[in-house]
């Protein structure tokens, strides 16, 4: 399934808000689709909001390994993928401190 | 009867116990109608035109007259001319044109995101900067409106002005609003009640994962500014209420927290960065660690 932002936001940012449709158009397919392809179209997003809203909640819920494996993101600039990677870390440490039910490593281990 | 306030040579951070005194007797003052003297004055930031503003805002909001005092010197009088400050305030202006255009005062009353675009595209025309940079100032801007939008319960909205000093290699900007405060904001989370000092509030903010988003997962806005300040070894200034936190990033002695009580509360966030237009700002991750 291919999700692009540029399309969805119909405008040159990205708000909370696009990031929330995202996470909702991820969770809606997660079990049906195999690989999500989340194309940025080069564009410069720089928003932790967007991208904790969108993304970062689901390293709350997923594994690593599932994350990677179903999600694929296209033409992103170097910038946001510093930042999305740092999110993902963040949420997956969180998740670790068991401050959001069990941590990804219990889950690995279970 | 008019109440005189008589502003300072220099409206900068470093002077923010005089201008904040001078702001919350603007706002308290009881007569009609308030002078705001800016004779003597030679150089304004970011920070003191915001909190000028404001101010002076606040002031006709209340149903207050305000009389404006211009600056002596031509120079400032040209830079306040050039940026929209007369506009802004609605007194008549000189019509001067700053030469490099890459400065912003706006009153905004909702997140205005097209904003940003429109700083980053006048900025990224005058002045050379890394992708790092840029992705940086974005984020910050992003950011920092978020917040003001959703912990500040302002009803007027935010102040936000960005200026670039080419010759320092610097900009520097800063975001203010005139609402509840960052240690109220985050009383009214369950995990922060107990929490009294403004101080301790601000520096508590700044940390990750510390939201007063009840429910929601958020707080790493203020993280990844003072993360990037940290490696563009520049300045970050958090105000609210009778707090002031500096973390200082440049020179030798790098200071990474300064905190001083101010002498006036500021009904209020400002927030105000120095930014290093020359040096790197893409942070770095953690661990190393990439998913993606």
């Amino acid at each position: 399934m291919k999700v692009n932002i540029q399309e969805l936001r119909g405008k040159k940012t990205v708000t909370r808000e696009d990031g929330a449709r995202i996470h909702e158009i991820l969770s809606k397919n997660w079990d049906e689709v195999t690989v999500f392809r989340i194309d940025f179209d080069n564009i410069l997003v720089a928003s932790v909001s967007f991208m904790d809203e969108a993304f970062g909640q689901l390293a709350l819920r997923h594994s690593k390994n599932d994350l990677q494996s179903k999600m694929k993101f296209e033409n992103m600039v170097d910038y946001d993928r510093a930042l999305l990677n740092d999110i993902l870390y963040s949420r997956f440490r969180q998740k670790g401190l068991g401050e959001n039910g069990p941590s990804f490593k219990q889950e690995k281990a279970g | 009867m008019e109440y005189h306030l008589q502003y300072p040579k220099l409206q900068t951070v470093a002077f923010s116990n005089i201008l904040l005194k001078l702001c919350h007797e603007a706002r308290t003052s009881e007569t009609e109608r308030i002078v705001f003297d800016l004779s003597k004055t030679e150089f304004i930031t970011p920070f003191g035109l915001v909190l000028l503003a404001g101010t002076i805002l606040e002031c006709l909001d209340q149903r207050k007259k305000g009389r404006y005092g211009r600056p002596q010197k031509y120079s400032t009088r040209k830079f306040l001319s050039g940026i929209g400050f007369n506009d802004f305030i609605r007194v008549p202006d000189e019509n001067q044109l700053i030469q490099s255009p890459n400065v912003q005062l706006k009153r905004i009353d909702a997140i205005d995101y097209e904003l940003t675009d429109t700083i980053l595209e006048v900025f990224t025309f005058h002045i050379n900067m890394s992708e790092g940079v840029i992705g940086s100032l974005k984020l910050a801007l992003n950011e920092l409106m978020t917040n003001a939008f959703d912990h500040s319960e302002s009803s007027r909205g935010c102040y936000v002005c960005v200026q670039s000093y080419p010759g320092a290699g610097k900009i520097r900007l800063c975001i203010a609003d005139f609402g509840i405060g960052i240690l109220e904001s985050l009383q009214k989370s369950p995990n922060f009640e107990g929490l009294t000092g403004d101080n301790d509030a601000i520096m508590l903010a700044v940390k990750e994962e510390v939201t007063s988003r009840v429910g929601k997962t958020a707080g790493y806005g203020l993280t990844h500014i003072n993360r990037f300040m940290e490696v563009n070894e520049g300045k970050m200034h958090i105000l609210s209420g009778n707090g002031k936190v500096m973390w200082d990033y440049s020179g030798p002695k790098k200071i990474r927290e300064k905190s001083q009580t101010m002498h006036f509360s500021f009904g209020g966030t400002i927030i105000n960065l120095v930014i290093n237009v020359d040096k790197k700002g893409l942070y770095f991750l953690k661990e190393e660690e990439e998913y993606f």
